[in-house]
């Protein structure tokens, strides 16, 4: 697990700026011939071009030059640490953590389990979780710390301020 | 609508419960602790507590929020002194000459320093916001549909500008802002709009689990990632050793303390700048002025200059946000969300429909810094201990609060998904290099930009010149222009600078 924990991707900066301009430079262009006319319909007041698709796009014009602008940047990029590479030196890289994925999960455990098993133990679970990823592994420890601090949100949240938290179990 | 004394004593009468006090009090310990945390910004800590503020009244809220802002600005000085490490980005510039201090054993003479200094900073910030926010707002009340549009634009385009290295990252992370925003219902005929067939978009995405994902999971995420990569590193923290200040100190130090308060609270006031560029400035305004030799390598001057900048920014920020709805940094960006929340519309009608709540936000201000001044000055000795507490401890206690903190507002799943995808993303693209205060600008700035656009542009049959063709309106729009410009010029020269280092190397 510590191993896995441990796992990352490391890209090139100029990579990682091309795939990202490509996926900004393709939404936009999908957005300007075929997303803004399916999924924004014209209402009521408008008055030729003023209606609820020019903010949209505008917006998705100005994108468009920017990922071109950000891809031509990248391509640059990608030349030059070609010639770094022959010239024996290491490109700037940016790296993503494999553990961020399961950060995720637990996000996703906790909105998907809450309404189910209650606020008190999707928090006990997920709190619990984070803390052993981040290297915790004395089991009092995380149990107190878990514990306590589901106990302290819920009497200050539900009980102090009135929120709806979850008791789950169809209670 | 100008300053006068009465709205003080208004505004104390608005603060004068013991609720209102006790939340300053506790916002700006809260401040404190999470500016002193290295990784944790003022940003994250308001971005965190805002949920608390949910069911408060408009000044205690605002009260509390401003404590964390002026508490997390001064808390940020501890580690830079005893660790090296700035607790926020503000704090940077402290570092260079306080952490020598350290060194040289002046380790308490440097964080008193640092403390009188924020102090100072803060409390003649809090004046000129009294002063200067009504006569804005004055002036802003005569505003209409194209000079709103137009200043929505130039919010849009000086953050993005500003707030990286790199122009296009930052224009294309406030297109997705502006993306996001606009989707939901339409501003003007209410119709759904990019909800792509699916129900939960229809009420769009909610600002407070967004601001909270991009600015607060985003940062826990990117750190959960670089301890699994370091593991357990400790750093290690200078005693709060050596005599405190004397009356040489204040003489030599008044200078620079005045000085760096106005540099902080001018800058403050300019859109997207905030505290750290306030701090360099101010320091190397006072590497210029000085006699000190010792000036860069422990000097108690280059203190007292970057903190009382960076202070001095908390209340020059609040002036373009109060006044015009644009912030003035990142926090005053969240802060604009709690205010949104409480109901309240940032901009020159607040000065006319809720000036009693903009009273109390003055005073709440002066009193975050007198309470900062008394917890500092107790705790000067021992608040570095929170450098202590293990990660395995505070990050989960972070990821809780972040959670049942964007349930809190809207009782909805929804929001707790919005906010886990929002970090998600916001840890993608800090790795990217893109910056996040853009994203949320475009999702506050776009609402106001496009209806005032829209409803102008109806005015006058669609036709854009007659819209804009207003002199304050093409005044602003000139402005825009000029300082993408600038920017434009300085990505030119950095490109050719880096381009002629790789030639050579």
């Amino acid at each position: 697990m510590n191993d896995l924990l441990k796992k990352r991707i490391v890209v090139t900066k100029a990579h990682g700026d091309l795939v990202f301009s490509l996926i900004c430079a393709l939404l936009s262009v999908y957005m300007l011939l075929i997303g803004n006319k399916k999924f924004c319909k014209i209402g009521f007041g408008a008055v030729g071009i003023v209606n609820d698709r020019l903010f949209p796009n505008i917006l998705m014009a100005v994108g468009l030059i920017l990922s071109l602008a950000i891809l031509g940047v990248a391509v640059d990029a990608c030349i030059r640490d070609k010639k770094l590479l022959k010239a024996g030196r290491a490109p700037a890289t940016t790296e993503f953590s494999i553990c961020v994925l399961f950060v995720a999960l637990i996000g996703a455990f906790f909105c998907l389990t809450m309404k189910k098993i209650g606020y008190p133990l999707s928090s006990i679970i997920s709190i619990y979780g984070i803390y052993y990823m981040l290297g915790g592994r004395k089991i009092w420890k995380g149990a107190v710390l878990s514990i306590a601090f589901s106990l302290v949100c819920y009497l200050f949240f539900a009980v102090y301020l009135g929120v709806n938290l979850p008791i789950g179990f169809g209670l | 609508m100008g300053f006068s004394f009465s709205n003080i004593v208004a505004g104390f009468g608005q603060i004068a419960t013991l609720d209102c006090i006790a939340m300053i009090a506790f916002g700006t310990f809260l401040g404190i602790v999470i500016g002193a945390l290295p990784g944790l910004t003022a940003t994250t800590g308001v971005a965190i507590f805002l949920p608390l503020t949910f069911y408060m009244e408009p000044v205690s809220a605002l009260g509390f929020l401003g404590g964390i802002y002026c508490g997390g600005m001064y808390g940020g000085s501890i580690t830079a002194i005893l660790i090296n490490t700035p607790g926020t980005p503000a704090g940077a510039a402290t570092a260079l000459d306080g952490h020598a201090m350290a060194q040289k054993g002046e380790a308490y003479r440097a964080l008193q320093m640092a403390l009188y200094a924020s102090t100072i900073g803060g409390l003649i910030s809090c004046l000129a916001l009294m002063f200067f926010a009504p006569i804005l707002a004055s002036a802003a009340l005569k505003f209409s549909y194209a000079e709103y549009f137009a200043l929505g634009v130039f919010g849009l385009s000086i953050v993005a500008g500003l707030s990286s290295g790199n122009l296009f990252k930052g224009l294309i992370s406030c297109v997705i802002g502006l993306f996001i925003g606009c989707m939901g219902m339409d501003p003007i005929s209410g119709y759904p709009r990019l909800t792509f067939g699916i129900t939960s978009f229809l009420g769009g995405f909610q600002l407070i689990p967004v601001l909270i994902g991009i600015f607060a999971m985003s940062e826990l995420i990117k750190q959960c990632a670089e301890r699994a990569q370091q593991g357990d590193a400790r750093e290690e923290i200078m005693a709060v050793s050596g005599r405190g200040m004397d009356k040489k100190d204040w003489k030599r130090c008044i200078s620079p303390i005045i000085k760096g308060s106005l540099i902080g609270t001018f800058i403050g006031a300019v859109p997207a700048t905030g505290g750290g560029t306030a701090a360099f400035l101010s320091y190397g305004e006072q590497r210029r002025a000085t006699k000190d030799p010792d000036f860069g390598n422990g000097s108690i001057e280059g203190v007292a200059a970057s903190e009382s900048a960076n202070n001095g920014a908390t209340g020059g920020t609040f002036i373009p946000m109060l006044t015009l709805g644009i912030p003035g940094d990142s926090v005053t960006a969240v802060m604009m969300g709690a205010l949104i929340i409480q109901g309240l519309t940032p901009g020159p009608s607040l000065f006319t429909d809720h000036a009693d709540t903009i009273n109390g936000i003055y005073v709440a201000l002066i009193f975050s810094n007198i309470f900062m001044l008394l917890m500092g000055q107790v705790g000067l000795r021992w608040f570095y201990k929170v450098c202590l507490i293990p990660k395995e401890i505070l990050q989960p206690i972070i990821f809780g609060l972040c959670c049942v903190g964007s349930y809190a507002a809207n009782s909805s799943l929804f929001d707790v998904g919005s906010m886990i995808f929002f970090g998600f993303m916001g840890y993608i693209l800090i790795r990217l290099g893109i910056p996040m205060t853009p994203i949320l600008l475009g999702l506050i700035l776009g609402n106001i930009t496009e209806s005032n656009l829209r409803r102008g542009m109806i005015a006058v049959n669609g036709n854009f010149w007659q819209f804009i063709n207003r002199p304050i309106c093409l005044a602003i729009l000139a402005f825009t222009v000029l300082s993408l410009a600038f920017t434009g010029v300085r990505l030119i020269n950095d490109w050719k600078k880096r381009t002629a280092v790789n030639v050579e190397a």
